[in-house]
């Protein structure tokens, strides 16, 4: 017990570690506790999160580190072993864990781990307002008394009891060199508990195992093979005889049991705790339904719960979306503004490439990076009201069959429904499933679900290609495509990458809770922070990259020399009017934009990957466009317009239509869309597909692997047609 | 209450039922040492399943005295040592397995399969020998002469010896047979370790009203309170979890 307090003196702050279920109030403690002085990270090597902050309390600096929320300590899941492995390795001087009082049975069991490890806990019974609520009185003082460890009461969301849960930590910080030995602890019955303290005492001499040798010893009793690593490499001495003993004491007393023992230790901890519950729980109002069961009998009934999830994620696609819409439209403005005015510094028709690194490049990047942010906000504002609320486990609790038919969670409807939007941010709301399993799961096929930059294509394209009597069903094709490729691909990866046993589903379906504004609004700021900082920068060095990538290198000096002839030449003539002396200037520039995008580094290597491309039924202006739409799919529109040479175009601009009705058949109209909707995502979502899977490596194989399979389809879907005579014009 | 203790008598203590039932046959008496030799176990693990086994009251055992089987648990080892000679009989008569391997096998067969298999294998190599059938039809005739003796009701013990009926009330049910509105004694967890653990790390352990709440208006999962928590778990998970109706 004495190594988890050690050495108290030499830190400059003390380290509190907050502990709990999910659900239990655990990130409103936080925040509450740390109010903005907070930081967000990961732990070493894993993609779970770390959020540290730091609190003051009189003289005392407390730096508060935010576990995750967690069941137990059994290693199985990353949370719970990066948990365990930070109270033990971290040797926080004070765990504060926090309980759900309103049901103390089952938030209990942490508890009860963490006693057992010897960690100087601190017990913060929150939401007592709901336990009392509920008619349960809970009896600090006698379970304080049983636990050996002080307990509080708070409630998280008003403030209230953090005065009193400081002051115990300050305590128990100074409280060396031993907190007060718990008065009871686990007894795991006669025929194990002299094993195990056998066991312990083995332990207990080597100097690394000390501090908990009990813990330790429950652990390897378990088999659980971590803490068997954890003791081999701190041990010097050989451990070998002692795994070897375990093994056989296991085997032992799992013929004795006829059970796992593992199974039996948390019978017996759970019979503990209903010894404890029995003693300092009382029902003293008369139980009711609960407010929360009131609740559900409207949100899951058998015929409104459909309904009312559809309505719930119609308002998350509205909010995000269409109230975003607006607010990214005055991003856009705002950034076309600055360029503006940024580019009037420099005298009227001078050329220069800082001013077109400027306006082009960064504030065209940064503009390009910022305008995701209306929806990553307004979603995530979405999904924690969903999340505080309650609601988002009755959700997955809703969708699950269908969900699970695919092969996936029923927290993932949210992502995929949010992919329809746009997929950044959908790839950031697959947080919220828990496995990595299924979150790369989902993650991997989400751009399948159509994006809205991609609307731009197929409004282009469709009307140029297909009768009106077409035009609807056509694109209802394109979308139906990318979603039953994203359910076939759910399945391969399944019986591929992630094969064998599906995470269990077991879920808890928490009580309500009205969130507060401050939550959801922390919430919301903490993603938009995290997105801006970690995949932001990373997309606008990527967006500045390939911006200029069109525009150097430069046609010849011979060619630039020729354009300013021509322009003069029509400038000097005299038979044409104003009016047809502008558009014939405004032809020329176009012109020459065309030249300029085919010197650049895209224009190049789009012919040179245009031969690959021609069983594509693409030519290089195809090419060219689709190398363009990496920086942003709804770019293609663009590009196509600048290599036909009918300016900045947009997927109304009839010309455009015209250029490709003369050069291209319905077939090949139909090939780029099919290319366009399944390969390589943009780079913002490759950015932040690596952000969120932790590596470089999961977004190369989606890009790699999403090309590959829109190269295939098309080929086929190409020669198959051409074969039938629909290739021709 | 037979059948159901016969249900959650666990693997190992089977063996010891079977095996002091051998020794009192050979010897007359059955001594802690000649049951640790027998099964080639430590003395102190067979005090603590004669421990167990005598709070089910399905041995007489005190320490240091001889250990004989209680009424229970003579019917008890017996129905197990029939199980057990029916599988060897099956092993040896139908497939042609040598006796030795026989016995060494039907041992680890009769703690994996349920009661009906070996019922049905049993019957089924009494019926092999006396049928020239050609193949075909072999499943056919089977079923007949299968049906025939559950109407006479003689398979079950074909050793002889009538059985209490079967209790209907006992019989396992699952927590995914549950209605809505309907409360059960949990009685074990089965399952693979991951998810089995994570079930119980959530409170579904042993002996815990377990209460079904709703179903998903999908059908699946279904919402279940345990511990004073509610879960949501998918049928596939419920079905994992053995309970007892409990009387309202
Ligand atoms: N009634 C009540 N609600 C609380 C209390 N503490 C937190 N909440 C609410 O519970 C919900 C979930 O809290 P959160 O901190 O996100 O839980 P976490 O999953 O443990 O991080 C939020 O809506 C909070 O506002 C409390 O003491 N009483």
């Amino acid at each position: 017990m004495s190594a988890v307090a050690t050495p108290p003196s030499k830190r400059a702050a003390r380290v509190v570690a907050l502990a709990g279920n999910p659900n239990s109030g655990k990130t409103t403690i936080f925040n509450a506790l740390t109010g903005a002085r907070q930081h967000v990270g990961n732990y070493p090597g894993v993609t779970v999160e770390k959020k540290e902050g730091t609190v003051k309390f009189g003289d005392d600096v407390f730096t508060v580190v935010d576990l995750p929320g967690t069941y137990s300590l059994t290693a199985f899941s990353l949370e719970e072993i990066v948990a365990g492995n930070f109270l033990i390795d971290g040797k926080p001087d004070a765990v504060v864990d926090i309980v759900d009082a309103s049901n103390p049975e089952r938030n209990l069991y942490l508890a009860v781990q963490l006693m057992e490890l010897g960690a100087p806990v601190v017990l913060a019974l929150n939401m007592s307002d709901m336990a009392r609520e509920k008619g349960l009185s809970i009896d600090t003082k006698k379970l304080s008394a049983l636990l050996g460890m002080p307990v509080v009461a708070t409630v998280g969301h008003k403030g209230r009891g953090l005065e009193e849960l400081l002051k115990a930590v300050r305590t128990i910080c100074r409280d060396d060199p031993l907190p007060p030995k718990p008065a009871r602890r686990v007894d795991y019955g006669r025929e194990i508990e002299p094993h195990l303290d056998q066991l312990a005492a083995r332990l207990a001499v080597r100097p690394a195992c000390a501090g908990h040798a009990r813990w330790l010893a429950l652990k390897l009793l378990e088999g659980d093979g971590d803490t068997a690593n954890r003791i081999r490499s701190l041990c010097p001495e050989d451990c070998g005889d002692i795994f070897r003993e375990t093994d056989k004491l296991r085997k032992h007393l799992e013929g004795v049991f006829g059970e796992e023992i593992g199974a039996v230790l948390t019978d017996r901890r759970y019979g503990f705790i209903a010894g404890a519950c029995a003693e300092v729980v009382s029902q003293t109002a008369e139980a009711r339904i609960s407010q929360s069961e009131r609740v559900d009998r409207i949100v899951l009934n058998r015929w409104l719960g459909l309904p009312i999830f559809a309505l719930l994620m119609f308002a998350t696609f509205f909010l995000t979306f269409t109230l975003g819409q607006p607010l990214m439209d005055g991003i856009e403005a705002g950034f076309g503004k600055l360029g503006e005015a940024v580019a009037a510094l420099w005298p009227a028709g001078g050329e220069s490439r800082l001013k077109s690194l400027l306006v082009d490049g960064i504030i065209g990047g940064v503009g390009g990076v910022l305008v995701f942010l209306p929806n990553i906000m307004l979603l995530f504002l979405a999904i924690a009201f969903l999340e505080d609320s309650g609601y988002m486990a009755r959700a997955a609790f809703v969708m699950d069959r269908l969900m699970h038919r695919i092969g996936l969670h029923g927290k993932s409807f949210i992502p995929l429904l949010i992919g329809f939007g746009c997929t950044v941010p959908a790839i950031m709301a697959t947080r919220t499933l828990e496995t990595r399993r299924d979150r790369l799961a989902t993650l991997l096929v989400l751009p399948l679900m159509s994006c809205s930059a991609r609307l731009p294509i197929y409004a282009l394209l469709i009307p140029a290609f297909f009768p009106p009597e077409w035009q609807g069903p056509m694109l209802w094709i394109v979308y139906a495509i990318g979603i039953a490729l994203a359910v076939a691909g759910v399945k391969l990866l399944r019986i591929t990458l992630f094969k064998g046993e599906s995470a269990p589903f077991v879920m808890e379906l928490p009580p309500y809770h009205l969130p507060t504004l401050r939550g959801l609004l922390v919430h919301m700021w903490e993603r938009s922070w995290m997105f801006l900082r970690k995949a932001g920068t990373v997309i606008l060095g990527i967006s500045i990259l390939l911006w200029a990538m069109s525009v150097w290198p430069k046609p010849g000096p011979e060619t630039m020399a020729k354009f300013e002839r021509d322009r003069s030449a029509i400038e000097a003539r005299k038979d044409l009017s104003g009016e047809d002396r502008r558009a014939a200037l405004e032809k020329l520039e176009h012109e020459q934009g065309e030249a300029e995008l085919e010197q650049s580094l895209i224009g190049r290597i789009g012919r040179g990957v245009a031969p690959a491309l021609a069983p594509l039924g693409f030519d290089w202006k195809i090419s060219t466009s689709l190398l363009g739409a990496l920086a942003a799919k709804e770019i293609f529109v663009a590009q196509m317009g600048i290599v036909y040479s009918v300016g900045q175009a947009d997927e109304e601009s009839q010309s455009l239509r015209e250029k490709l009705r003369e050069n291209y058949s319905p077939l090949q109209g139909f090939c780029v869309m099919l290319f366009c909707l399944i390969s390589m995502p943009c780079m913002a979502t490759l950015t932040v597909v690596w952000r969120e899977s932790g590596s470089w490596k999961w977004a190369l194989f989606q890009a790699g692997a999403l090309t590959a399979l829109a190269y295939t389809l098309t080929l086929a879907v190409f020669q198959a047609g051409s074969f039938l005579g629909w290739g021709t014009r | 209450m037979t059948a159901k203790l016969f249900h959650e008598l666990s693997v190992s203590q089977e063996d010891y039922l079977e095996t002091i039932l051998d020794l009192i046959a050979e010897a007359g008496a059955a001594r802690v040492r000649d049951i640790a030799r027998r099964m080639n176990v430590a003395k102190s693990s067979v005090t603590v399943a004669l421990r167990s086994l005598a709070s089910n009251r399905l041995v007489n055992y005190a320490p240091y005295e001889l250990v004989t089987l209680s009424h229970d648990g003579k019917v008890m080892a017996e129905k197990i040592r029939r199980r057990h000679d029916s599988l060897a009989n099956f092993l040896v008569r139908v497939l042609g397995v040598d006796e030795k391997t026989a016995g060494a096998n039907a041992c680890r067969i009769e703690h994996a399969v349920g009661e009906d298999v070996v019922n049905r294998l049993n019957c089924f190599a009494e019926f092999l020998p006396n049928s020239d059938i050609p193949a075909r039809e072999l499943a056919g005739a089977f079923a007949k002469f299968y049906a025939e003796r559950e109407k006479r009701g003689g398979f079950r013990e074909s050793g002889g010896g009538g059985s209490p009926p079967k209790d209907t009330d006992g019989t396992p049910s699952t927590a995914a047979d549950l209605k809505p509105g309907e409360t059960a004694r949990i009685v074990r967890v089965c399952g693979e370790g991951k998810s089995r653990r994570r079930l119980q790390e959530m409170g579904v352990t042993r002996n815990a009203p377990l209460a079904v709440i709703r179903r998903s208006p999908l059908g699946d999962p279904i919402e279940v309170k345990v511990r004073g928590g509610s879960l949501s778990l998918r049928k596939e998970e419920a079905r994992e979890i053995e309970v007892e109706r409990v009387k309202q």
